[in-house]
């Protein structure tokens, strides 16, 4: 029973940690897409930057699902810019 | 006091009803309707970075309506500001990018490089003379001594042409007309200038003309085209036209 209580109390200390942690890995993911798209002024460029942005404000309201599903998103869309820098460079 | 209350709680319940996920989602619809105008108006190429705040809050609110209304203070500012970014869009590609009327490429034209080609047009005959409906042609050439009905042999060569041309065209008729210069009576020239056209006529008859296509008429002095004062000037004054009165 105490050690059952004691994984129960080292589980429940170890949240807040497994929470910044995947905190920080939406922000760098968004830091790396913004980054990426860094200087472009294309359609997919600029969507890749907005939808970074609205992941790193959902994931500030705790919203880490729709967190990632933004980045997914803007992850796309910067894919698709790079994709179209190298379809127009000789 | 009970019927205030009844009616204070249906205000309050449409007032509730005013804000619900449905009217939200419609106007969502509407707000993406505006943001397919805008790329219908080429906004990807003329304005990125409008239609990406446009279409970027757009599947913001719709991730917000698919919650269940949890963030309704942050729903109805997204999509107005939807719908003002897709309209902004639209209106800068507009400008940006004017839509150019379609190009409109002509049918291919077959052409057979074998075929020979068209004939040119008839040189004109010389021994006849162009005529076109209500003309009047001054027969250069036609001319009668001082005083006199006789016809000049020069004036013969001009005649000869006109008869070539009327018993080619008998479609047409023509008024012999004979005028003289303003020496001597008004009433002799007019005499004078009658028996000048009806010679003229004679020798056009004679030479084969069909008298039907004919008319001779004297105009005496009283039509001048030039000075009568100078030689030269009675001298043109003396002439024959053709007037081409129709075809028949």
């Amino acid at each position: 029973m105490r050690r059952r209580l004691l994984i129960g109390v080292l589980l429940s200390c170890m949240l807040p940690l497994w929470h910044a942690q995947a905190e920080e890995a939406i922000d760098n993911a968004a830091a790396s897409i913004i980054a990426s798209v860094e200087g472009k002024n294309d359609f997919h460029a600029h969507m890749a930057r907005k939808l970074a942005a609205i992941a790193i404000h959902e994931r500030r309201d705790r919203d880490r699902e729709d967190a990632r599903e933004f980045i997914n998103m803007a992850s796309q869309h910067a894919e698709q810019a790079q994709g179209q820098e190298e379809q127009e460079s000789p | 006091m009970m019927r205030l209350w009844i009616a204070l709680a249906c205000v309050a319940v449409l007032a509730a009803c005013g804000t619900t996920p449905v009217n939200l989602a419609y106007e969502l619809d509407l707000a993406k309707k505006a943001i397919a105008d805008a790329r219908e108006a080429d906004a990807e190429r003329c304005a990125p970075e409008l239609l990406a705040d446009a279409e970027s809050s757009a599947l913001w609110a719709a991730h917000e309506l698919a919650e269940g209304f949890i963030h309704p203070g942050v729903t109805r500012p997204l999509i107005d500001s939807v719908l003002a970014s897709a309209k902004e869009a639209q209106r800068t590609a507009e400008e940006k990018c004017p839509k150019l009327p379609p190009v409109v490429i002509p049918e291919p034209v077959d052409i057979d490089w074998s075929a020979p080609p068209p004939p040119p047009p008839p040189e004109p005959d010389p021994e006849v003379i162009q005529l076109a409906p209500q003309e009047i042609i001054v027969l250069e050439g036609v001319n009668f001594e001082v005083n006199s009905t006789e016809l000049t042999p020069s004036s013969l060569t001009t005649l000869d042409k006109v008869v070539n041309t009327l018993t080619r065209r008998t479609d047409i008729r023509v008024e012999v007309s004979a005028h003289t210069d303003s020496t001597g009576s008004g009433a002799y020239n007019l005499k004078l200038s009658e028996r000048r056209a009806a010679s003229a006529l004679r020798y056009l008859v004679e030479h084969g003309v069909d008298p039907a296509q004919l008319e001779a008429k004297g105009y005496g002095e009283a039509r001048p085209i030039d000075d009568n004062a100078t030689k030269a000037g009675r001298a043109k004054n003396r002439r024959v036209e053709l007037h081409v009165l129709n075809e028949q």
